[in-house]
């Protein structure tokens, strides 16, 4: 009952180094909880206000939608800024980088909108941004507290660091 | 009329936040809200001088420092006031409450807001708490004495929305609901989209889903399942609710007729009090004509 | 067993179409017809600007005028006590939103009511 109370940690720290490489990765994950989800769709409209200062849930860059099977769910897909990701690795631009906070990012003026990332991501996230046709993804909002979890109205998005994140979603899942 | 409860129980000053939907499209909710809580003998009335939470659905997408220095306007007002701030409306309710405990947590912005609070004269410094209109019934008055004070069990059946904001706490503000309304000897029936979002927020973005996807199928469901009547607590969704049932009367020609009843509303007829004594009737979309019926005849 | 795994994928699928039309992005009208210029979007949302008019001017998103009120008299209420009544309430309102620059930021112009941009 008191484990919202206890002040979470909003903010990246120290990334975390991945063994037999030189990457890092970010500490923190942003994780969805579909048993609490309403599909209030806060998430997606506060990250579009802050990505392209519109109310169009549209352009947010995180996507929740109905369970097409279990009416009243909501599903969500989100970037975890994997430790080893599939995008970064397809770019033929080498457009993708891990910056030193361990956030995987796109560089817009090296991406030529190719879509080869969206096709290697396993839940798809890169998507186009018609206006300037470069592919765009979730940046964690520079290491800041996401907007995305400071709008959610039902807890159901969490910030939770990568390890207790993986036992979390494990947990989830194997109580279904 | 059920009996009295002693009054001054609990000690603590309550001021009831009204918020912008309730006075102008609820007021049978307000007064069986103020019914209520008399009835229960606490010390509640009006938090005076209040202005919008502003609503955190806008606002904190906008800038989250304005929405904190918005909102810490009603908390110096209570301040000054002495009050505990009451909310019946999550969104309210949220807005202070997430509003006090970032102040408390970061004094960056405490001084940030106090300095922008300074030249209308204000000052927060945290003394007053924020609580939900349900936290009050069931952490300070305690679900024993409402159940002594229920004198005319309502023997119907209902569906709830409690909100997204309630569920930010776990489970708790949820369970506390279901088991006043089980007291008041309300029927709950379950459904697949209780916990579905009213679609409010989601108004600004995508009204059509939000009207149809959301609100829609729980007015469909409610008339499949032949429902008594919808209960809610928060009026931000009341405002949703209101909205998509003439949204459909216009566009698709489905008339519901599931009324939709404030939380307070079925609490103050279990206590004794008449549908007339808070205006049930008036100004509502959906009359709730068939409930006073069934309530009249189960008496 | 082979039915169950069908079903599996065919559940899967479905997800992943749910998934496909929410990811789909549209872009305006306007910017299609103008693929060079250059979309300005201001600080204070369109579709939420009413609103925010409404609680800049009120103080509260709704007004309570005389129709209200007399459905509020039908249900034993008076006035509320809120920034209807209490006008320095509101006047407290506007002076934080003036000293601290968000009317500026919104682009709200005071006199004459709207938003500039």
């Amino acid at each position: 009952m008191m484990s919202y109370i206890v002040a979470p940690q909003k903010k990246l720290k120290e990334p975390i180094p991945v063994p037999g490489t030189k990457e890092k990765v970010t500490d923190l994950v942003v994780i969805h909880d579909p048993t609490k989800c309403t599909g209030c769709g806060q998430c997606m409209i506060g990250c579009a206000y802050k990505h392209f200062r519109t109310f169009d849930k549209r352009y947010g860059l995180l996507y929740v939608f109905e369970d097409p099977i279990n009416k009243g769910r909501y599903v969500n897909a989100n970037c975890s800024h994997c430790v080893f990701p599939m995008c970064l690795a397809s770019c033929p631009k080498e457009a993708i980088y891990k910056d030193e906070k361990g956030i995987v990012r796109i560089s817009p003026l090296l991406c030529v909108g190719c879509g080869t990332c969206n096709q290697a991501c396993p839940i798809g996230i890169p998507r186009l941004d018609e206006e300037r046709k470069v592919y765009v993804k979730c940046d964690f909002c520079d290491g800041d507290w996401p907007m995305c979890v400071q709008m959610c109205s039902s807890n159901a998005l969490r910030l939770l660091p990568r390890k207790e994140a993986f036992e979390y979603v494990n947990k989830l899942r194997s109580g279904k | 009329m059920g009996t009295k409860a002693s009054s001054g129980s609990t000690g603590t000053k309550y001021g009831y936040f009204l918020g912008c939907v309730m006075p102008a499209k609820m007021p049978w909710a307000e007064k069986a809200t103020f019914l209520v809580s008399k009835h229960l003998g606490l010390d509640f009335d009006y938090m005076k001088e209040s202005v919008c939470c502003v609503r955190p659905g806008v606002w904190k997408a906008i800038n989250p420092d304005w929405w904190l220095t918005l909102t810490s306007q009603n908390l110096a007002t209570a301040e000054k006031q002495n009050i505990v701030i009451v909310d019946s409306c999550n969104g309210c309710y949220i807005s202070h409450w997430e509003c006090l405990q970032e102040l408390k947590e970061e004094p960056e912005k405490l001084e940030m807001v106090n300095r922008n609070l300074e030249k209308a004269g204000l000052k927060v410094t945290l003394s007053t708490d924020v609580k939900h209109f349900l936290q009050v019934l069931y952490e300070d008055v305690g679900i024993e004495k409402i159940k002594e004070n229920v004198v005319k069990p309502l023997n119907i059946r209902i569906m709830r929305h409690i909100g997204c904001h309630a569920r930010k706490h776990d489970e708790r503000f949820p369970m506390y609901f279901d088991e006043i309304m089980r007291a008041t000897g309300a029927t709950i029936v379950d459904t697949p989209y209780d916990k579905t979002c009213c679609g409010l927020l989601l108004y600004f973005a995508d009204p059509k889903t939000s009207i149809f996807e959301r609100i829609g199928v729980k007015m469909q469901t409610a008339k499949e399942l032949d429902i008594d009547a919808y209960a809610l607590i928060c009026s931000g969704c009341y405002d949703q609710f209101e909205r998509a049932v003439k949204v459909y009367k216009d566009e698709r020609g489905i008339a519901f007729e599931t009324p939709i009843v404030h939380f307070s509303e079925l609490l103050a007829l279990s206590f004794g009090y008449k549908p007339e004594d808070f205006g049930m009737m008036y100004c509502r979309p959906i009359p709730p004509t068939k409930l006073i019926q069934k309530l009249k005849e189960g008496k | 067993m082979m039915s169950g795994d069908a079903d599996r994928i065919k559940s899967w699928e479905r997800l992943l179409e749910a998934g496909l039309k929410v990811t789909e992005h549209k872009q305006d009208e306007e910017a299609k017809k103008y693929p060079l210029r250059k979309q300005f979007r201001p600080a204070a949302p369109d579709i939420a600007k009413a609103s925010l008019k409404r609680d800049f001017e009120v103080g509260l998103v709704y007004y309570v005028g005389d129709d209200v009120e007399q459905d509020r008299a039908l249900c034993g209420l008076e006035k509320p006590p809120t920034a209807h009544t209490f006008k320095e309430a509101l006047e407290r309102k506007r002076k934080i939103l003036e000293e601290s620059g968000i009317m500026k930021e919104l682009g709200f112009d005071k006199k004459k009511g709207f938003f500039k941009y």
